[in-house]
C-alpha cells in the first residue's frame, strides 16, 4: 500500500529516533535505508526537518529535537484517534 | 419545566460537540486526509445544529424565526451525518491529501450555512414548515447513516491488525447516537416526554464516550520526551 506524506514523514522521524537520534548520532544513510527511502528524497525531507527545527546536525549525526519528538507524538496520537474511530487512514 | 430542561441539555451537547470539533481537528492538522477532513465538518455541521436548536428553545414563539430554525436544525444535522458517513465511505477508497486548515473550513462552513439562514428569513418560502413538518424523513436518513457507520466499524474490526483493545468505543459511541435518534422518531409518532428526554440524553452520552476515546488516546499515546536526559 502507498505510503502518505504523513506516513513518511513520521516512518523518517521514527528511525531517527531508532537509530540514536535522541543523542544525536543517527546515521543518515542507515535512516533513509530503514524508512525505506531514496537518499536524494530522504536528504529533501531531512533538509525540510531542518528548517523546521525539528532536526539538527551534530558532527556524530543526526539529533531529533523537542519539536521533532512533540510532532513524532501528535502524530502517533492522530493515527491512533482515527483508528479507535475505526477510520484505516 | 421540560423546555428549561431541553434547554440545558441542549446547551452540554453544544459545548461538548464543539470540545469534540476542536479535538478532530487538532488530530486532523497532523493527518491532512480528505477522508479524516468529513469527520470534523460532520461533528461542527452537528454542532452547528444544536445552535439552532438551542435558538429555537430560546426564541420558541417568534413566527418568523421559529420554523426556519428549526429547518436549519433539522438540514445541518442530516448534512453532519452525511459527511461523518462520507468519511468511512471514503476511507474504502484512495487517501488523499488535503491542504485546508482548520479556520478556512470553519469559517467557510458557518458563512455558508448563515447565508442559508439568511437568505431562508428574506424570501421565506411557503414550503418551510411544511418540510419541516415532515422532519421524520430526516431522521430516517439520519438513522440510515449511522447504521452504514456502525455496519462499517464493526466489519472492519476483525480486519484490524494486533489488538482490538479501544476500538469498540467508537460503536458504542454511534450505538448512542442511533439510539437517540430512533427515541425522536418515536417521540415524533407518540408524543411522550420519555422518549424526548431519552433521545437527549443518549446523545450527550455518546459525545461523552467519543471525547473519553480522544482522552485515552491523549493518556496512551504520550512518550517521554528526555532527549536531554540521554545526552
Amino acid at each position: 500500500m502507498k505510503r502518505s506524506k504523513v506516513d513518511i514523514y513520521s516512518d523518517v522521524l521514527e528511525c531517527i529516533c531508532s537509530e540514536g537520534g535522541k543523542i544525536g548520532k543517527a546515521s543518515p544513510t542507515r535512516v533513509a535505508r530503514r524508512a525505506n527511502l531514496p537518499y536524494d528524497r530522504f536528504q529533501k525531507i531531512l533538509e525540510h526537518f531542518i528548517g523546521l527545527e525539528m532536526v539538527n546536525r551534530t558532527k556524530d549525526g543526526l539529533l531529533i529535537t523537542a519539536k521533532g519528538l512533540i510532532c513524532l507524538e501528535q502524530i502517533c496520537r492522530s493515527k491512533e484517534f482515527f483508528r479507535r474511530m475505526g477510520l484505516s487512514i | 419545566m421540560t423546555r428549561e430542561v431541553l434547554m440545558v441539555i441542549g446547551f452540554i451537547s453544544l459545548l461538548l460537540n464543539l470540545l469534540l470539533v476542536f479535538f478532530f481537528f487538532k488530530a486532523y492538522r497532523y493527518q491532512r486526509s480528505s477522508i479524516v477532513l468529513c469527520l470534523p465538518l460532520g461533528f461542527l455541521f452537528l454542532a452547528i445544529s444544536y445552535v439552532f436548536l438551542f435558538a429555537h428553545f430560546f426564541y420558541p414563539y417568534v413566527p418568523g424565526l421559529s420554523s426556519p430554525l428549526m429547518w436549519l436544525r433539522v438540514v445541518t444535522q442530516t448534512l453532519g451525518y452525511t459527511l461523518i458517513a462520507s468519511s468511512y465511505l471514503l476511507s474504502r477508497k484512495n487517501n488523499r491529501t488535503s491542504k485546508f486548515s482548520f479556520s478556512t473550513l470553519s469559517v467557510w462552513s458557518i458563512v455558508s450555512v448563515i447565508s442559508l439562514f439568511g437568505l431562508l428569513l428574506v424570501i421565506d418560502p411557503i414550503g418551510t414548515l411544511s418540510i419541516y413538518s415532515i422532519n421524520g424523513i430526516f431522521t430516517a436518513a439520519n438513522l440510515a447513516l449511522l447504521t452504514y457507520i456502525l455496519y462499517f466499524i464493526i466489519t472492519n474490526l476483525e480486519m484490524k491488525q494486533g489488538s482490538v483493545y479501544g476500538l469498540v468505543s467508537a460503536p458504542i459511541a454511534f450505538a448512542f447516537l442511533w439510539l437517540g435518534q430512533f427515541s425522536f422518531l418515536i417521540w415524533k409518532f407518540d408524543g411522550g416526554t420519555a422518549s424526548l428526554y431519552s433521545s437527549e440524553i443518549t446523545r450527550v452520552i455518546s459525545l461523552i464516550l467519543f471525547i473519553r476515546i480522544y482522552y485515552l488516546v491523549s493518556r496512551g499515546c504520550s512518550r517521554p520526551i528526555d532527549i536531554n536526559e540521554e545526552k
